[in-house]
């Protein structure tokens, strides 16, 4: 039963990805080729009509669900990796050391995050060109995220370290890489996958948001945000270009919540 | 000793999850007398709990299915839905549970606990009474300076202690009938004494009848008028404890696993000192854990170092282990020898996400070397009547018994001279105790091993020891 949640969900997310790479490659319009007049409505050629520039907006759609989840997903393992190795290296050190790190994450955690993202952004927006923006906000949204998540981490790795297998490795002068691989790395995976699916909900919320601002994802790159913010200002004529954005970004984060619902309702068994 | 105050006839429970159902009580009938102590006895998983918390109503009912002929507390048929239970509780029948610290609030004093049981359940407001209520029951308990005890909080008391205000609240409102579930199994040998005469004495004196639940057959049978016996989840022997007979094989396998009569082993006494603690300190903060302690450990003998939970039992494991350093005083091991541990708890002391192969090879990959190979570990499980399909098992699809042969197995893979036995049986009931204990000295005649055995119970220690230190 979990097991095929989890699949489930992996194979969902990939099918999805493969489709609509699929589409953009064989389609004959790019992102941001201009194919017709401005402000279509949907058609049967262009299905979802066509925005204030007459780019296609089903192809759009298509590229910003595709840049969305990439950032989505990456920002995520990004900030697993960090959070899951300082925390366990806290955990498994204790006394001073781990208190020291608490200290740290504690100076982090005090700076309001979307502050620290917003900064960040407005410096990196400098330095990086258009293109490469995608790549700046996946860099924030790991620095925000792997705080609560090495916190979590932490707790974990001292509920394991008391275990007798562990004081059993330590008996046996087991390095730390031994003991986080061996032991810590196969107990996480249950709490790991939890978090994962939790998180891509929030983490769609705020790269849709930011690029909304103007500080997320850099036009001519097409992203959901920008798109809302474009189809606000023409919506009382032309409402299908606010719609169509808006209803995507609540379609998808709707079937993560739901995934993630199940998944917890599971976790009596599960963790 | 004449009417019954409780009877039940032909309860079935499945247990159902995913599917998969599993029967956990099958065809169960029996009845309790009025002022009389019932004991039943089974092995870890025969389905005692199950029961127990069934008389009471409190089983759950979402993974449960439950059906039952009749079941009578003192002329009420209790509904199968236990819908007029819930007046019964508490004032008619009440439940000791399994783990004393756990099932009192750590939030509230122990003061404050009797308070709410007094003043909601029995309706007792006035503050002299209710004084004057509890320090009849504290002393009824023998808790030494109960005028302390309650400003304390639950975590500030050991483990009897809290085992004794349990059992002072469950008489509190004085019910016909205590349902006891395993009170004993988390209290060390001296206290568990204590306690149980304090239940024998308190029933007695307030005729009461009374369910003791256990897995340890002999406490049963001294406290206990009637002893039921369960296996896999049915009723398989009943007998009256004052004329014990074995027409069960069952029973008497359980009874003569708890009794452990020793057989005799000779030890060479001339043999190399392996080990040598002497004059060793040794403190956590404020507290002292060992003072002035010396001991010595020959080749080939099994040494038994016995005393309550807190006397330092582990701590000399650990020093000798190094994983604590004395504060004075020095340890002198032969450098030659390899040492290994068993824990007391089999569960915890294997990781249940590797598979059993790759703990087995635990050390193999700390020291960056080959695996051991299959046929290798296959002589091993071969002496333990283990098939080779159970290395690409996960821990947690064994019994009981065969986790802690796997982490024997894991030990003796190491080819070690000296091992550390902490508790070796102590989460196990008789029957797997005595198999394991008959194990470890056939192995130990086998591969010439030494071992120090640390437990708290005196039967396991004069059993398999040669020498003992008593802490």
């Amino acid at each position: 039963m979990k097991g095929n949640i989890i699949k489930f969900t992996f194979t969902f997310i990939f099918v999805v990805v493969a489709i609509l790479i699929f589409i953009l490659y064989f389609s004959p319009i790019k992102y941001n080729s201009i194919v017709s007049e401005p402000h279509l409505s949907p058609s049967f050629e262009y299905i979802f009509g066509t925005d204030y520039l007459g780019r296609d907006l089903f192809i759009r759609i298509c590229y910003a669900i595709l840049n969305t989840l990439f950032i989505v997903i990456c920002s995520i393992f990004c900030s697993l990796f960090f959070g899951v190795i300082y925390g366990a290296y806290a955990g498994y050190k204790g006394g001073k050391i781990e208190k020291n790190m608490i200290i740290f994450l504690n100076i982090l955690e005090s700076i309001p995050s979307f502050l620290l993202i917003i900064v960040f952004l407005v410096l990196l927006n400098n330095f990086l060109s258009e293109r490469s923006s995608i790549f700046g906000i996946l860099i924030a949204l790991s620095i925000v995220s792997w705080i609560y998540l090495s916190r979590i981490i932490i707790n974990e790795t001292k509920k394991i370290m008391d275990t007798d297998y562990v004081q059993y490795a330590i008996i046996k002068k087991a390095s730390f890489w031994h003991i986080f691989k061996f032991h810590l790395l196969p107990n996480f995976r249950n709490i790991i996958i939890i978090i994962i699916i939790q998180k891509i909900p929030s983490f769609i919320f705020i790269e849709s948001f930011l690029s909304f601002v103007g500080i997320g994802i850099q036009p001519p790159l097409p992203s959901l945000g920008k798109m809302i913010s474009d189809g606000v200002k023409v919506f009382r004529f032309y409402p299908h270009e606010l719609f169509i954005p808006v209803l995507t970004i609540i379609f998808i984060v709707f079937i993560f919540n739901i995934i993630g619902e199940i998944i917890i309702r599971n976790k009596k068994e599960y963790v | 000793m004449s009417k019954e105050i409780l009877s039940i006839k032909n309860l079935n429970i499945n247990s159902v999850s995913n599917k998969k159902r599993n029967q956990i009580l099958k065809n169960i009938n029996f009845y309790l007398f009025k002022n009389e102590i019932l004991g039943i006895v089974g092995e870890s998983g025969s389905g005692k709990t199950t029961l127990a918390r069934y008389l009471l109503g409190i089983i759950d009912k979402d993974n449960m299915e439950t059906s039952v002929d009749e079941y009578f507390i003192d002329d009420i048929k209790i509904d199968p839905l236990f819908k007029n239970i819930k007046k019964l509780r508490g004032a008619f029948i009440n439940m000791i549970m399994q783990n004393p610290v756990l099932s009192l609030n750590p939030t509230m004093t122990i003061q404050e606990h009797f308070k709410i049981v007094l003043s909601d359940v029995s309706g007792i407001k006035i503050k002299e009474k209710q004084d004057y209520l509890i320090e009849k029951l504290l002393k009824s308990v023998a808790m030494p300076n109960y005028k302390d005890v309650l400003k304390k909080y639950p975590m500030e008391l050991s483990v009897g202690m809290n085992q004794r205000i349990n059992i002072a609240l469950s008489v509190v409102n004085k019910p016909k009938i205590l349902i006891l579930d395993e009170p004993t199994s988390s209290v060390d040998e001296e206290n568990k004494e204590k306690i149980l005469n304090i239940i024998n004495s308190f029933v007695k004196n307030n005729k009461m009848s009374a369910i003791l639940i256990t897995h340890d057959i002999l406490s049963a049978v001294k406290v206990c008028h009637r002893v039921l016996v369960m296996r896999k989840g049915s009723i398989v022997d009943n007998f009256y404890s004052s004329q014990i007979n074995f027409n069960n094989k069952y029973t008497a396998e359980l009874y003569n696993g708890a009794l452990l009569k020793r057989k005799k082993v000779k030890f060479n006494k001339k043999n190399d000192i392996l080990i040598e603690m002497n004059k060793i300190y040794k403190n956590f903060g404020n507290i002292k854990v060992l003072n002035n302690f010396s001991m010595f450990l020959k080749r080939g003998e099994t040494l038994g170092i016995v005393g309550p939970s807190g006397s330092g039992k582990t701590t000399i494991s650990k020093l000798i282990l190094g994983i604590y350093k004395p504060a004075h005083g020095y340890i002198n091991i032969k450098k030659t020898i390899k040492i290994e541990i068993i824990f007391q708890n089999a569960n915890l002391s294997l990781n249940h996400n590797q598979k059993i192969f790759r703990l087995l090879n635990e050390e193999n990959y700390i020291n960056k070397k080959k695996e051991y190979s299959r046929s290798l570990i296959f002589n091993f499980l071969k002496d333990f009547n283990l098939q080779i399909n159970i290395l690409e098992k996960y821990i947690t699809e064994l019994s009981e018994g065969q986790k802690q042969i796997i982490a024997i197995i894991r030990s003796l893979l190491n080819k070690p001279d000296v091992i550390i036995l902490d508790e070796p049986t102590s989460s196990l009931d008789s029957i797997n105790q005595k198999k394991i204990l008959d194990l470890l000295i056939k192995i130990k005649k086998k591969y010439n091993l030494t071992y120090i055995l640390i437990s708290h119970n005196q039967r396991v220690i004069d059993y398999m020891c040669d020498r003992c230190i008593c802490l």
